[in-house]
């Protein structure tokens, strides 16, 4: 975990901000109304600009959100950075940038393999609220750093998967990286399989779900659906009319 | 027809003859013989009624939750409707766990409803093989710690056909069961135990006339109480509520039995037609209650009748109509507290000829309670056991009651479902109890008070339709932050399926309860969840429930299991936090349905 960085949060977070403002509107016009988002999302940088600054200030020690690198680390050591008290202060837009942000970063480095061992550090694509939760979450079950480690693995499949969705009619590059989340997505189900994050029938339908959009010609749709259904143990059988 | 199937009565009697000894009038009690031997009475000079004849150890299958017992079997001598003296055999069970209340355990003689007429119907073969439908309350009272005594009713085990519905014999077999079971050496039943007759339907009407005849029959006995429901006191309107509908079959075994207790009042051999000669046979050689019940459904009684003879001109005819006036009940006092119980949907038998019942009673001055449960006939029959066996228990513990003879209760109405149709157990806005256990979270949410289900299930068309219903109700999710965020559970659609009751009495349903899983924020904050929040597609909840009839009244009728909760959409900026929390498979929940609370009237 990265200490002490906060007097360079400010300069991060400029930097930052190009790269949401790029996408995210494409990524997210179907979850939420255009013209507000536009609208938002220059407020949201000022203010995710002012609190990070501050967050930086007032705990720098502790607070290391948007911490990119996505480093692995052998110990669990995986405490919140915010504290009750510091979610208590955060307001509504503050809140939002740190989501969008999160929600930006499950996009980058697709291809990221899986978890394994301990996770002692928030991934980016989490943002610091959610970590809050999720270790919290951790903490109750019986084995709580094999439980974070299943439930940083599956988030991460969950916003991509939204993020894929909110990539919806894109063209272009952004199509290519639609095709490219939907590659890595159905790679990842049988580890979401086996960590038990969902059941068969949820994975094949989702297989159904980015191959009828991946793959236009039937035939080889009906070819990958066979594959991708043998890689999470059904048998699937292709109808000859 | 064949009813008393002369040749094979005369061939038990010779080989009996020859294997057994003749024994004494009065002669001490024997063990009696293995196997089927036991039904097969001895050759004897005489006995007096309660008299018991032999006995033998036993086996009783009674289910999982059914504590330890000694068993017995036993044969004794009764006294028919007609004052003659016959033979009928019974069960005797006995906790093995010691009586810890005052004075002598108990005795509940619990009179059994309608088992069907064939011979292996009888009581003391399905206890023995764990197939009597009635288990569940026969276990309960042994729960209870009372001793519990079951009578094969006459003509059962014996050869014979059953004199079924001749409440007179029925009543004379369960007060002389206690009279016979106080004879088994070292089971410690005493004649002067408190003892009550209990009954339903059938055993309703043997109950209610053991309570008539407590003072003329068996004064030696220290009956307390009787408890009686769905009692068909008045034969004439049950059998017009019966023919064409859906218990017609009880219809067709009255006539038999009868039939063979009053030859001459219900001749069949000249009544019936030849297609109601072959019914009767097949009836009586093989069919226990459930084999009858829906082969015969909605089936007039003038089918099987010489000419078509309808109902109403058969009890023209004055010996059909003095039989069936022999068996009504109401004639006397009961000396001791009576329950009185029916269901208000009961579709077999009428809820007003009971309620008229109740009337009689009270003129008499009996200390009658009576009670009205929401429930059709079977489910009454179970779900009304733990309130007899309490009212019973005050009854054993001495206790006053007052009866409600003086009551501003309204009178009931029926609300059966329409007779001549399919066989629907209506569940009408029976109370749900439901806990759903999230797996990520770890955290139980439980439906408020108020959830009910409100269902058909046709076991003519083999249907389940019903709904769900939860009152709105939030939740708090247990995910550590300052703010309240809650769940809830919205039913959507109808839960579907099937419903099926085979031969043996064992109850199927099988379908899908559909729900919506809600999330909402409450109060001011940064984390304000948009309305519409919830699972992607209603999560199903699978209604799988194998099991005896006898839960669906008793409060067993349980299922569960793990589900799938879809993913959450429409949560704004938390919509993957929310799906990681809540969605994916291992969802366990716990559904328990039972009816709805007894009134008082």
């Amino acid at each position: 975990m990265r200490k002490g960085g906060g007097e360079g949060k400010p300069n991060q977070v400029a930097d930052e901000e190009g790269k949401m403002s790029e996408t995210y509107t494409a990524q997210y016009k179907n979850i939420m109304n255009k013209n507000f988002i536009i609208t938002s999302i220059c407020i949201v940088a000022a203010l995710f600009s002012t609190f990070f600054w501050w967050a930086g200030e007032q705990s720098a020690s502790r607070f290391s959100s948007f911490d990119t690198s996505g480093d692995r680390v052998s110990e669990r050591h995986a405490e919140s950075e915010l504290t009750l008290e510091d979610l208590k202060t955060l307001d509504e837009d503050t809140v939002t940038a740190m989501q969008l942000h999160a929600a930006e970063m499950a996009g980058k480095n697709i291809d990221q393999p899986e978890y394994v061992g301990v996770v002692s550090e928030r991934p980016d694509f989490i943002s610091p609220v959610e970590w809050y939760v999720v270790n919290g979450v951790a903490d109750r079950s019986p084995n709580p750093e094999k439980e974070l480690t299943r439930l940083v693995n599956n988030f991460r499949f969950i916003k991509q998967m939204e993020l894929w969705e909110a990539l919806s009619g894109s063209t272009g590059s952004e199509k290519s990286k639609r095709n490219e989340i939907a590659e890595h997505l159905l790679n990842s189900l049988p580890a979401r399989l086996s960590a038990q994050d969902m059941d068969k029938s949820q994975a094949q339908r989702i297989q159904l779900t980015l191959l009828s959009d991946l793959e236009p010609d039937p035939k080889i749709r009906q070819k990958r659906l066979a594959e991708e259904a043998r890689r999470i143990g059904v048998k699937f059988e292709i109808q000859r009319h | 027809m064949k009813i008393l199937r002369p040749t094979k009565a005369m061939m038990w009697g010779v080989a009996a003859s020859l294997a057994f000894p003749m024994m004494a009038a009065h002669a001490a009690p024997v063990m009696g013989p293995s196997g089927e031997s036991f039904y097969q009475p001895p050759v004897m000079a005489g006995g007096a009624h309660g008299d018991l004849i032999w006995y033998r150890n036993a086996a009783a299958n009674l289910g999982a939750n059914a504590p330890a017992v000694q068993a017995w079997n036993v044969m004794y001598h009764s006294t028919d409707a007609l004052d003659a003296s016959n033979i009928v055999t019974g069960t005797v069970l006995v906790p093995s766990t010691p009586w810890s209340g005052a004075g002598n355990r108990p005795v509940v003689s619990y009179a059994v409803g309608t088992h069907g007429l064939a011979q292996h119907c009888a009581p003391s073969r399905q206890i023995a093989a764990g197939t009597d439908y009635e288990n569940a309350n026969i276990a309960a009272a042994l729960r209870a710690g009372y001793t519990v005594l079951v009578t094969d009713n006459p003509g059962y085990t014996t050869g014979k056909v059953p004199t079924y519905l001749a409440g007179k014999a029925q009543g004379h077999a369960a007060l002389d069961i206690v009279a016979a079971a106080a004879q088994i050496p070292s089971a410690g039943i005493s004649t002067n135990a408190p003892t009550a007759v209990w009954g339903y339907s059938q055993g309703g009407q043997t109950a209610a006339w053991a309570g008539e005849m407590l003072g003329s029959y068996s004064s030696n006995l220290n009956v307390v109480g009787i408890a009686a429901g769905g009692t068909p006191a008045d034969f004439v309107e049950t059998a017009y509520y019966l023919d064409g509908s859906a218990g017609s079959s009880f219809l067709l075994q009255a006539v038999v039995g009868l039939g063979e207790q009053y030859p001459q009042g219900i001749p069949v051999d000249d009544l019936a037609n030849n297609l109601g000669k072959a019914t009767i046979d097949q009836v009586v050689a093989n069919d226990c209650v459930f084999d009858a019940l829906f082969p015969y459904m909605n089936t007039s009684i003038s089918k099987y009748t010489v000419g078509n003879k309808s109902l109403q001109q058969l009890l023209q005819i004055s010996s059909v109509s003095d039989t069936l006036s022999a068996q009504q009940l109401g004639n006397k006092k009961v000396s001791v507290p009576i329950y009185m119980y029916h269901g208000q949907a009961d579709e077999f038998i009428p809820l007003d000829q009971h309620t008229d019942l109740k009337g009689k009673y009270c003129r008499k001055f009996t200390n009658a309670t009576f009670a009205t449960y929401p429930s059709e006939h079977i489910v009454t029959q179970f779900q009304a056991a733990p309130y007899v066996l309490s009212w019973l228990g005050d009854r054993f513990a001495n206790k006053n009651t007052a009866g409600t003879c003086l009551t501003f209760n309204k009178k009931p109405s029926s609300t059966a479902n329409p007779g001549g149709g399919n066989f629907v157990v209506s569940l009408d806005e029976w109370p749900l109890d439901a806990t759903i256990k999230l797996k990520t979270l770890g955290q139980d949410v439980v439906l408020p008070e108020g959830s009910a289900f409100t269902a058909d299930t046709d076991m003519t068309a083999g249907t389940l339709d019903g709904t769900l219903a939860v009152p709105e109700f939030l939740a708090k999710l247990n995910i550590l932050l300052p703010l309240d965020v809650k769940l809830s559970v919205v039913p959507v659609g109808r839960t579907t399926g099937s419903a099926s009751l085979d031969n043996n009495g064992q109850l199927s349903v099988h379908g899908d309860a559909l729900a919506d899983i809600t999330i909402k924020s409450a109060g001011f904050g940064w984390l304000q969840i948009p309305f519409g929040c919830k699972t992607e597609t209603a999560v199903e909840f699978p209604v799988n429930f194998d099991g005896p009839i006898s839960s669906l009244g008793n409060g067993n009728f349980t299922f569960g299991g793990e589900t799938t909760f879809p993913s959450m959409k429409s949560c704004g900026l938390f919509n993957g936090m929310f799906t990681l929390l809540m969605s994916g498979p291992g969802q366990k929940y716990s559904f328990n349905i039972a009816p709805p609370a007894p009134k008082a009237w």
